[in-house]
């Protein structure tokens, strides 16, 4: 059983999880996840932790509406109060301002999330593109 | 009261819940193992 079967075996069994691309030459496991899903990217670090790999820098995106949640900018999807919190990527801050014109707008945020020392601890989404 | 408890519970749930928000796709870098 290769390394990347083990990967793709494990995302495959999470609940949400529409479907799996394992790219050896690319180092990377594109993870597309079904409507409605509860999927949440520390969820898949843990996973991938304790297949043996370091989690890193993991591009992602969400769907939602634009929101304040306590003085803070937010991803909430509609309907509900599930937010995904939403921060400034450091190298290119101009598509978290443009987020926040945004609010009360349904978009799709693309960005970058950034492991922590603590695996489940849930971290922002650093915004990179609002569509 | 029971209707005091009932609040007290939801409230504690929505505390306890970690606060999610729909993905849509995730790229994971696998690249080298530990």
């Amino acid at each position: 059983m290769t390394c990347a079967h083990v990967v793709d075996v494990a995302l495959k069994k999470v609940p949400g999880v529409e479907s799996v691309e394992v790219s050896l030459n690319k180092g990377l496991a594109t993870v597309k996840l079904k409507p409605g899903n509860t999927v949440a990217v520390p969820q898949l670090w843990q996973l991938l932790h304790e297949k043996g790999y370091t989690p890193k820098t993991t591009a992602a995106s969400g769907r939602g509406e634009l929101a304040n949640v306590e003085g803070n900018l937010a991803l909430r999807v509609s309907g509900t109060k599930d937010i995904l919190r939403l921060a400034v990527d450091p190298k290119n801050p101009a598509p978290f301002s443009d987020a926040q014109k945004k609010l009360g707008q349904s978009v799709i945020v693309h960005g970058v999330m950034v492991p922590g020392k603590d695996l489940k601890a849930p971290v922002p989404l650093q915004v990179g593109q609002v569509l | 009261m029971p209707n005091r408890l009932s609040l007290l519970a939801c409230a504690l749930m929505l505390a306890v819940i970690p606060a999610r928000a729909e993905l849509l796709q995730v790229d994971l870098s696998i690249f080298g193992m530990d």
